[in-house]
C-alpha cells in the first residue's frame, strides 16, 4: 500500500534538494569568484598599507636627519658629537664646495669609526667616481650600489646629484649587508651628510609593520638579496607555497620588496567562514524542513490509509456478521414460503416483503464485501456454467413488488439461454447493482427494458431504463467507486456509490466489461459476458 | 662670673660643632656619582717613556628603594617551538614575577616572537595588573624565531613612552638562534648601538644550551645591557628578580666619560672595554650608573720622559650624566696626575693596588676571549696555552699585589683550559665563558 507513497513521497523530497544543491553550489561558485576578486583587492591593500607604513617611516627618518643635520659650515666638533649620539648615524660627512670630503679627515687624527667610514666610502668621494645603477649581488662583494630618486642615463657624482636635489640617499651593499648614505645640500653648495645605520633603519620598519598571524598568508618583506627580514600572516605548513604578488618599497630600498605567499586569496577569516557556514546552515534547514514535511505527509496518509483500512476491516467484519443472521431470515422466509397455501395471499404478500428486503440487504451485504474484498487480494469468482437468464429472471422476482408499486413497465427480451461460465453470485450482484439503480433513479422513466442476446461467443445483457439519464460530465465517473452524481435526482435517495464500481469490477473478472451505452434518453448499460469466461 | 658663662661656652661650641657637622652631612650634594680618576702607577720612574695606565671609575650613590624612579619596560619572550614545555612555562612565570614587582607608575609591555612577532601587551601603566597577567598565561610556543622583529617591536613599544626620568629597558629572553630577519651578532650589535644611544638598554637572557651567546652578547653590551646565561629553567625567576633589582637601581643616565690626555700623552687603548679614542681624547658612553655599582674603564697611556721630582697632569677627566633623582645634568671633573722618582722601590710601592688587580684582571680578560676564538677555529692547544697563561699571570699578580681573589681566578683559569678541551660540553662552556666575559668587561652585577 504505502511502497508508492513511500517512493512518491522519497521522490518529492529528494528531486527539491537535488535542485536546491546545484543551485547551492553554483551560488556558492559565483561566490567562490566575487571572494577572490574580492580577496585580491584585499590583498593589494594590505601590501598597499604596509608599502605606505614603510615609507612613513622613511620620511619620519628623512626628517629626523634633515632636522639633526646642521646647515651651513658645522663644526666639526659637532658632527662628531652627532655621529657618536644619534641612534640613526654612524657617521657623519661634509663635503666642501668643490666636493673635497672635510669631515672626517683623512689627514687628522681618526677615530677607529672614522677610518673604518673612509675605507667604506672611499670610492664614492672620488670626484671622478661614476656612480652607476647596479644589479645586487649574489654573495656579498664590494660593490658599490647606488641609484637616486631618479635614475638619469648619464653618470653622476654626488656633488653634481646635489645640485639638482635638496637632499637624498645613496643606498649600497658592503661586506656587512646594506648601507645608506643620506646628504642634504646646502645654499652654499657645500653637502652635510651622514651614514645611516641601516640596522636602526631596518628595526624601525620592522616594528611599524603588522604582526601576527591572523592575516591568511603569509607576506614576507625581503631584502634586496631576497632574504626575508621580517614576516607576518598565518605561515603554511608547507613550504611549496607560491609567491602570489609583490611590490617594491619607494626609495631608498627600492630594491627590496614585500612579498605575497598564500595558495589562497586573503580574506578575512570571517568572509570565507561566514559565507559557508550560511550556505550550509540554509542548506541544512532546508533539508531538515523537507525530510520533516515529507515524515509528517507519510504519517498523515499511513493514518489515512490505517484508518481506511480500520474501518474496511470493521465493515467487512460487521457484514459478515449480519449475512449470517439474514442467511437465516432468508431460508426460514422460503420455507414459510413453502408452507403457505395459494390461498393465504396476504401472509404471502407480506412474506414476499421480507424476501425482497432479505434479498436486498443480501445483496447490499454482498456489494459491501466484494468491494472490500478488492483491497486485499480482490474478489474471487468461481464460474461454473450457468444460464443468464435465469440468473436475471430470479433477481427480477425479487424486484417485482417495488417496480410494480412505482409503475415501471418491465419489458423482458431474454435469448441468451446457453450457458456461460459465471459466477452466479456475482452475476446476481451485476444484475441486482443495475436493477437497483433503475428503481432508484431512473423511475420517473416508468421503464425498465432488459435484453439479453448471445453471439459470437459473447452473451449481451442490457438494461435500459427512460429516466433522466446521467449527464455528459457524469459519464466516465460513475464507475469509479463512492461516486454518486449529486443532483436533484439522488438527493434523498440513500446510495453507497459503490454498486456500478463493483458491477464493472465483476464483470471484468469474468473477462467482460459493464458498460453505458449511447442512448437518446435514460439509461442503457450494456453487460458483456464471454461464453468460455475465466476461471478466477 | 666666669664660672657661671663657662657651661654656656662649651653648649656654644657644641652648638656650632653641629651645625657645621650638619652642613658637611646634610648642606653638601650627598646624592652625587663617586669619580675616581686613578693612576697605576701614581709615581712613575724618571728620565725614560713609560706605560701607564688610568683607572676612571663610577659610582651610583644610594637611593631609597620606596622613592625609586618609576620604570619603562619591555619583555620580549622567545616563543618559538623550542621553548614548549618547561621553558616557556618558567618563562611565563618570571614574567608574572616581574609586573608583580613593578607597581602602578611603573610602564610595562610584552611582546613575544615565534614566526611572528605578536605585541602581546602594548605599553600600558601597571594600574591594571590582572588583564596583563592574563595576557601572560595566554602564551604558547611554537614555530620560529624572529628575534630582530621581536626586539625591534620591544623597543617601539618602550618608545612611546620614553623618557629620561625613567629607566627604559628592553629585557629579551630567548632559548635559539635567531633565523628570521637580521640574525648575525654583527648586525644585532648594531642594534644594541642604536638602542644604547637611544636611551634603551637591552639585557639578554640566553636559556639553555642552543641561543647564540654571541649574539646576545653582542647586543647587550652595545646598548650598555646586562647578559645572563641560565642553563635551567628553574633559575629564570632568579634571573629576572635580578634584573629587575639592577633596573629600580639606576641612578645615571646618559653618562659620557671623555678623558682628554695632555698633549704629549698618547692614547694607546683602553683595556676590555671598547671605547672611542680620537686624537688626543677617549670617549666612552655608558647608558646607566647604578646605586652602589662602581663601572669603570683602564686607559693605557704612554708618558713621556719625566724629570725626577716633576709632577705632571696627564689627563683631564670629563663625566656628564643625567641624574636620575635631581632630574637634572651633572657633571664631574678630574684630574690624573703623576710624579716621577728615581727610586725603582718609591715607585713599586706606591703602586695602586687596585687598579693593578683591575687591569690584570682585564688583561686575563681579553685574552680568555682570545682562547675562545681559536678554540673556534679549532685550535684547541692554543686555547689552552692561553688560559694558562692567564693562570700563570694571576697567579704572579696574585703574590705580587697581595689579593687573594686573584689567585682564585687563577684557579678558574685553569680548569677553563681544562674545560675547553672537552668537545662534547665546548657549546655549555663556550656560553658560561662568554657570560663571565661579559660580566667582566662590562662589570655587571650578575
Amino acid at each position: 500500500m504505502n511502497r508508492k507513497l513511500a517512493v512518491c513521497l522519497i521522490l518529492i523530497t529528494l528531486l527539491p534538494l537535488a535542485v536546491i544543491s546545484w543551485l547551492g553550489a553554483s551560488r556558492i561558485m559565483g561566490q567562490q569568484d566575487q571572494l577572490r576578486r574580492q580577496g585580491e583587492i584585499l590583498l593589494k591593500n594590505n601590501l598597499d598599507n604596509a608599502g605606505q607604513r614603510i615609507q612613513n617611516i622613511l620620511l619620519q627618518i628623512e626628517s629626523s636627519l634633515i632636522q639633526l643635520l646642521p646647515t651651513g659650515e658645522p663644526p666639526f666638533a659637532e658632527l662628531a658629537s652627532i655621529s657618536r649620539r644619534s641612534p640613526l648615524v654612524t657617521q657623519a660627512f661634509f663635503l666642501s664646495r668643490s666636493g673635497t670630503l672635510l669631515y672626517p679627515d683623512s689627514n687628522l687624527a681618526l677615530s677607529t669609526g672614522e677610518r673604518d667610514f673612509l675605507t667604506r666610502t672611499r670610492l664614492l668621494w672620488n670626484d671622478n667616481a661614476v656612480l652607476q645603477g647596479n644589479t645586487v649581488p649574489e654573495n656579498q662583494k664590494r660593490r658599490l650600489v647606488q641609484s637616486s630618486g631618479r635614475m638619469k642615463k648619464t653618470p653622476h657624482s654626488l656633488l653634481s646629484l646635489a645640485l639638482e636635489q635638496p637632499h637624498g640617499w645613496i643606498p649600497w651593499y658592503w661586506e656587512d649587508g646594506l648601507h645608506l648614505l643620506f646628504w642634504k645640500s646646502t645654499a652654499e653648495g657645500t653637502v652635510t651628510g651622514a651614514e645611516v645605520n641601516g640596522i636602526t633603519l631596518i628595526s624601525r620598519i620592522t616594528a611599524s609593520l603588522p604582526e601576527g598571524d591572523e592575516m591568511t598568508g603569509r607576506y614576507v618583506l625581503t631584502d634586496a638579496r631576497g632574504v626575508s627580514v621580517y614576516e607576518w600572516g598565518r605561515e603554511s605548513e608547507d613550504t611549496g607555497t607560491p609567491l602570489v604578488q609583490s611590490i617594491s618599497l619607494p626609495s631608498p630600498l627600492h630594491a627590496w620588496q614585500i612579498r605575497f605567499y598564500g595558495s589562497e586569496m586573503p580574506s578575512t577569516e570571517g568572509d570565507i567562514r561566514n559565507q559557508v557556514l550560511m550556505q550550509a546552515t540554509v542548506f541544512i534547514l532546508l533539508i531538515l524542513t523537507m525530510i520533516g514535511l515529507s515524515v509528517y505527509f507519510f504519517r498523515e496518509s499511513s493514518r489515512s490509509f490505517r484508518e481506511a483500512e480500520h474501518q474496511v476491516q470493521f465493515v467487512n467484519r460487521v457484514s459478515h456478521e449480519l449475512k449470517t443472521p439474514l442467511t437465516n431470515i432468508r431460508l426460514y422466509a422460503e420455507l414459510l414460503e413453502d408452507k403457505l397455501s395459494e390461498d393465504e395471499t396476504s401472509a404471502g404478500k407480506q412474506l414476499q416483503v421480507i424476501q425482497t428486503e432479505t434479498e436486498r440487504l443480501t445483496r447490499l451485504i454482498s456489494n459491501i464485501l466484494t468491494f472490500s474484498k478488492q483491497d486485499k487480494t480482490g474478489p474471487k469468482i468461481k464460474p461454473t456454467p450457468v444460464c443468464v437468464d435465469d440468473i436475471i429472471r430470479q433477481i427480477l422476482k425479487a424486484f417485482k413488488p417495488s417496480l410494480e408499486q412505482l409503475g415501471i413497465q418491465i419489458e423482458l427480451d431474454l435469448q441468451a439461454s446457453a450457458n456461460v461460465a459465471l459466477d452466479a453470485d456475482a452475476g446476481g450482484q451485476v444484475i441486482y447493482n443495475l436493477l437497483s439503480n433503475v428503481e432508484k433513479y431512473g423511475r420517473s422513466g416508468k421503464y425498465l427494458g432488459i435484453t439479453s442476446r448471445q453471439k459470437g461467443g459473447l452473451t449481451y445483457i442490457t438494461v435500459a431504463d427512460k429516466g433522466p439519464g446521467i449527464p455528459r460530465a457524469h459519464l466516465r465517473k460513475i464507475f469509479t467507486p463512492y461516486y454518486r452524481v449529486s443532483s436533484s435526482v439522488t438527493e434523498g435517495i440513500s446510495g453507497t456509490g459503490i454498486g456500478l464500481s463493483i458491477s464493472r469490477e465483476l464483470a471484468r473478472l469474468h473477462g467482460g466489461d459493464l458498460v453505458l451505452s449511447e442512448s437518446r434518453y435514460g439509461c442503457t448499460f450494456k453487460w458483456i459476458i464471454p461464453s468460455r469466461g475465466q476461471t478466477a | 662670673m666666669k664660672k657661671a658663662s663657662f657651661p654656656l661656652r662649651i653648649k656654644a661650641a657644641a652648638l656650632s660643632l653641629l651645625v657645621i657637622a650638619g652642613q658637611t652631612l646634610y648642606g653638601s650634594p650627598a646624592r652625587q656619582i663617586q669619580l675616581e680618576v686613578s693612576p697605576s702607577h701614581p709615581v712613575l720612574l724618571s728620565d725614560r717613556t713609560q706605560t701607564t695606565t688610568i683607572k676612571v671609575g663610577l659610582t651610583g650613590f644610594d637611593i631609597d628603594r620606596a622613592h625609586r624612579s618609576p620604570v619603562n619596560i619591555s619583555l620580549v619572550i622567545d616563543r618559538s617551538g623550542s621553548m614548549q614545555g618547561e621553558k616557556i612555562r618558567r618563562a611565563k612565570e618570571a614574567a608574572e614575577m616581574v609586573v608583580d614587582m613593578l607597581g602602578e607608575d611603573d610602564i610595562f609591555s610584552l611582546v613575544t616572537y615565534s614566526s611572528s612577532v605578536e605585541t602581546l601587551v602594548p605599553s600600558t601603566r601597571l594600574t591594571e595588573k590582572a588583564d596583563v597577567l592574563r595576557s601572560i598565561r595566554s602564551i604558547r610556543a611554537a614555530g620560529n624565531t624572529a628575534l630582530f622583529g621581536g626586539v625591534s617591536k620591544g623597543l617601539a613599544e618602550v618608545r612611546k613612552f620614553q623618557s629620561r626620568n625613567q629607566v627604559n629597558r628592553v629585557i629579551l629572553l630567548s632559548d635559539g638562534l635567531a633565523n628570521v630577519g637580521p640574525s648575525t651578532p654583527r648586525e644585532l650589535g648594531k642594534l644594541g648601538n642604536s638602542a644604547g644611544r637611544e636611551g634603551i638598554a637591552v639585557t639578554t637572557i640566553g636559556l639553555g644550551l642552543g641561543y647564540n651567546e654571541d649574539l646576545m652578547t653582542q647586543l647587550a653590551m652595545n646598548s650598555d645591557g646586562n647578559h645572563a646565561f641560565v642553563e635551567n629553567s628553574n633559575d629564570l625567576a632568579r634571573i629576572f628578580e635580578q634584573e629587575l633589582g639592577d633596573v629600580l637601581s639606576v641612578v645615571a643616565q646618559e653618562v659620557e666619560i671623555i678623558i682628554h690626555c695632555r698633549p704629549g700623552i698618547r692614547p694607546i687603548r683602553v683595556l676590555d672595554r671598547q671605547a672611542n679614542i680620537k686624537g688626543q681624547d677617549v670617549i666612552l658612553t655608558l647608558n646607566q650608573i647604578y646605586s652602589s655599582q662602581e663601572k669603570f674603564l683602564l686607559l693605557e697611556v704612554e708618558v713621556p720622559e719625566g724629570r725626577a721630582g716633576a709632577k705632571r697632569d696627564i689627563a683631564e677627566v670629563e663625566v656628564a650624566y643625567a641624574n636620575i633623582v635631581t632630574r637634572e645634568k651633572e657633571q664631574l671633573r678630574q684630574t690624573a696626575m703623576v710624579s716621577f722618582d728615581k727610586s725603582e722601590t718609591t715607585v713599586k710601592s706606591s703602586v695602586n693596588k687596585k687598579v693593578m688587580v683591575e687591569s690584570t684582571r682585564a688583561l686575563a680578560n681579553e685574552r680568555s676571549r682570545s682562547a675562545v676564538t681559536l678554540r673556534d677555529k679549532g685550535d684547541v692547544k692554543g686555547a689552552e696555552s692561553l688560559m694558562m697563561q692567564n693562570a700563570a699571570m694571576l697567579k704572579s699578580q696574585a703574590g705580587i699585589l697581595e689579593e687573594p681573589e686573584l689567585m682564585q681566578e687563577a684557579q678558574e683559569a685553569e680548569e677553563g683550559a681544562e674545560e675547553l678541551k672537552k668537545k662534547e660540553s665546548w657549546g655549555k662552556t663556550r656560553k658560561s665563558m662568554v657570560k663571565k666575559q661579559y660580566k667582566t668587561q662590562n662589570q655587571t652585577k650578575y
